[in-house]
Order: structure tokens, then C-alpha cells, then sequence
């Protein structure tokens, strides 16, 4: 039934076709037409999306692999999406390079911190009060660098509250600078790394023996109402909180988040962005939970909050300063 | 006779908070914390938090790493603060 019908319409057609041989050839020129433009509209987006990769790949290729250049790609989609591609190419080669070379451990320039040591180049004695770190600038020894503050009167409200306190950084630009920094100013910081690091006249807590047990340490320190330091996207912990990051996934641990809820401390960004040859800059912002009852939350809504401050901040303050080393080599896989 | 009746107490607070009950087993046997797949972070801060609870005792801080290796630790650090 429905293939005679077909078979009906088709001879119609064709009838219609040979009897007006003008209008058939005009209904051919047209579809002809609209193929080449949908195929030319094709091949223009197509080069566009080949030429910002081959943009990037050509500025980038010396330095990172086709993977880490699509990543830089993505990323300045999210970041940055009217800046000029080549000049914010360039920008984030420069600030990768520039960042390498800035980042000078403890154990690879010890000649370089003694020297410092002896210049007396450190301060922090003559410290009263935290309102004179508003913009004051600090040399931190190990990596010659002055550290301008930006929000510390959010740290006079914490101290105010009386809440314990988490201050959340994560691996972006100078994040190195960050436990100098906030050790400075508040003595009784302790710090959470990798693996044990010493900070001014501290040494940070080491997490490589176990993330559980991290985690318990960091519980018993806000129980005391000692304000933390921790980088929340470290490569310790269970890691099935899953988020696309610039379009990897990526896992991060929900210990802390669990941390969050049964403790509800005031959780505290903090970020570090370079500024010129041997300045940089610590933003320290409000209390992300403020009046938000953190045990009605799940997993995904604080770790959402948390990330959606970082990414907006890296957004404004400058979207060329990330660094993909941690995220890109480290998140995209489950390490534990 | 206490020192069983504690043990039992820390084994019920075991059995309410690890989510694999399989590996209960495991727990009671004394193996590491560490090689108990369901023991993770998670579970081991909810554990350390009921356990307080349960004997009204605070965990020190420089203890943790040794005394949340395996039940036994755990039993031994009660016994002492008991």
C-alpha cells in the first residue's frame, strides 16, 4: 500500500520533471547550491577550529605535546573566550615558561636561600596587626619574591567568629607562594602538603603515608580550632568525584568534603597570581559557605561552590595563569 | 573480661560505619587499615568520631598514624586512656 503510494509520487514527480524541463533544471541548480554552501560553511568552521589548535600547536609545540596544546585550547574557551588566540597563547607560554624558572624548590637553589638568609631578607617579626597586611609586601626567601595581599580584613572576621578555618588554595599560577604567604601572617597556620616542606620557621604536615590518616589530622587540628592549609585538588585520596575541567575529566577526593560537613569550618580561598618579574599577589576571599548550613550539602554541591569561586577568580584575575601540570597529568587518571 | 567487652564496643562501631560488611572480617583479624579496600578516609574519620563518642575519649593528634593502623592498635590506645 505504502509502496504504491511511494511509487505514485515518484512517476508524478518524474512527469512533472520531463514536462517542465526549466523548472527542473532550476530545482537542480538549487539543491546544487545549498550542497556547496552547507559544504563551504562546513569547511570554514573546520579550518577556524583547525587554525586555533594549529595557532596553539605553533606557539606551543617546543613545550607541550598535541594532548597538553588541546587542553590549553579548551581551556581558553572556558577562560578567555574574546581574547585574542595567538596573543593568549603566548601569554600562557610565557607564564608556563616564566613559571618554571620562578619556581625555585627549596633543595634546587639552596645557594640562592642562604644567600637570603644572610641578606636578612626575610621580615615578619614586626608584625601587630592584620590590617597592616592590606597591601603590604613581603619578600619570601626561597623564591625572591615580594607577595602584595589583597582581603585580609576577611581574616579579622574569622578570628572574630571564632570557627575553625580551612584556607583552600589549588595548583594554579604561583601556588607555591601561597603557604609562605599566609604563614606570615597567621603563626598558628598549619600546612598540608605532599610531602614535608618547611615554610619560614614551620614544617608542613606530610600526607604521602595515607590520605586517612591526613584526613583524621586535619579533623583533630580544626577540633583545636587551628586554622588549615590544604590544596583540595592534591594527589592523595579516594578520587571518584568526578568534574570536567576544561573538557577532561577530572577526579578529585571527597574526603574533604566529608571533612566539611562534620566540622562546618569556615572555608577560606586562596589564590596566587604572578605579576611582572618577582611580584605576586595573594588574594584571600570570604568565607564561601557563609550562613549555609554545610551538612545539608552533598558532595558535588560544595565541591561545585568551591570550584566555581576558583575558576571564576582564575577567569578575572588573569585566565593565562593555570598550570596544566597538576591537573592534566595527574586528574585525568584515578590514582587511588 | 573488660578488655573483650571494649573490644566488642569497638567492633560494633565497625559494623556501623563500614559501608562492606565482607571486610568486617578482615578488621577483626587485625589486618592494616590500609589493605581494607572499603576503609577509606571516609570511613576511618567517621569511625574515629564515633569511637570519641562511644568511650567519651579524645584521639592526640601525634598518635593518630600509629594507633588507626589495625583494630588492635586501636583497642590498645582505648585500654590506656580507660
Amino acid at each position: 500500500m505504502l509502496r504504491s503510494g511511494l511509487y505514485k509520487v515518484c512517476f508524478y514527480v518524474k512527469d512533472v520533471l520531463l514536462r517542465y524541463p526549466g523548472f527542473s533544471f532550476a530545482v537542480l541548480i538549487y539543491f546544487a547550491k545549498l550542497f556547496c554552501v552547507t559544504m563551504n560553511q562546513r569547511q570554514k568552521c573546520f579550518s577556524m577550529k583547525m587554525n586555533e589548535f594549529s595557532d596553539a600547536l605553533c606557539v606551543a609545540e617546543p613545550f607541550f605535546s598535541a594532548p597538553e596544546v588541546l587542553f590549553i585550547v579548551n581551556a581558553r574557551k572556558e577562560l578567555a573566550p574574546h581574547h585574542n588566540t595567538v596573543a593568549y597563547y603566548q601569554k600562557v607560554i610565557d607564564f608556563m615558561v616564566k613559571g618554571k624558572f620562578h619556581a625555585i624548590w627549596a633543595h634546587e637553589k639552596s645557594a640562592q636561600r642562604s644567600a637570603c638568609r644572610k641578606s636578612n631578607q626575610s621580615c615578619g617579626t614586626e608584625i601587630s596587626g592584620l590590617d597592616k597586611f592590606h597591601s603590604l609586601s613581603i619578600q619570601v626567601p626561597p623564591y625572591l619574591f615580594r607577595v602584595n595581599y589583597h582581603g585580609c580584613e576577611h581574616l579579622s572576621a574569622i578570628q572574630d567568629s571564632g570557627h575553625p578555618a580551612i584556607f583552600m588554595a589549588w595548583h594554579n599560577s604561583a601556588f607555591y607562594l601561597i603557604p609562605y604567604a599566609l604563614c606570615e601572617i597567621i603563626t598558628d597556620l598549619q600546612v598540608f602538603t605532599y610531602t614535608e616542606f618547611k615554610y619560614i620557621d614551620k614544617l608542613s604536615i606530610p600526607m604521602k603515608d595515607g590520605a586517612a590518616v591526613s584526613l583524621l589530622k586535619m579533623a583533630k587540628i580544626l577540633e583545636n580550632n587551628t586554622p588549615i592549609l590544604h590544596y583540595f585538588d592534591g594527589p592523595l585520596g579516594k578520587r571518584d568525584l568526578r568534574y570536567t575541567l576544561f573538557g577532561t575529566d577530572a577526579f578529585f577526593a571527597r574526603g574533604i568534603m566529608q571533612l566539611l560537613r562534620s566540622y562546618s569550618p569556615s572555608v577560606i580561598p586562596v589564590t596566587s597570581y604572578l605579576k611582572g618579574e618577582a611580584d605576586a599577589d595573594i588574594y584571600i576571599g570570604n568565607d564561601l559557605f557563609a550562613r549555609k548550613n554545610l551538612e545539608t550539602l552533598s558532595d558535588y554541591q560544595i565541591f561545585n561552590t568551591i570550584m566555581e569561586y576558583f575558576i571564576n577568580d582564575l577567569r578575572t584575575k588573569d585566565p593565562t595563569q593555570f598550570l596544566m601540570y597538576y591537573w592534566l597529568k595527574a586528574y585525568t587518571s584515578k590514582l587511588q | 573480661m573488660q578488655k573483650q567487652k571494649i573490644l566488642d564496643r569497638i567492633k560494633k562501631v565497625f559494623q556501623t560505619n563500614v559501608a562492606n560488611t565482607s571486610d568486617l572480617s578482615d578488621v577483626y583479624l587485625g589486618i592494616h587499615f590500609k589493605k581494607i579496600v572499603s576503609l577509606d578516609s571516609l570511613a576511618l574519620l567517621r569511625i574515629m568520631v564515633a569511637l570519641e563518642k562511644e568511650f567519651k575519649i579524645k584521639f592526640d593528634l601525634d598518635s593518630l598514624g600509629e594507633v588507626f593502623r589495625d583494630i588492635h592498635t586501636i583497642e590498645t590506645y582505648i585500654l590506656s586512656k580507660e
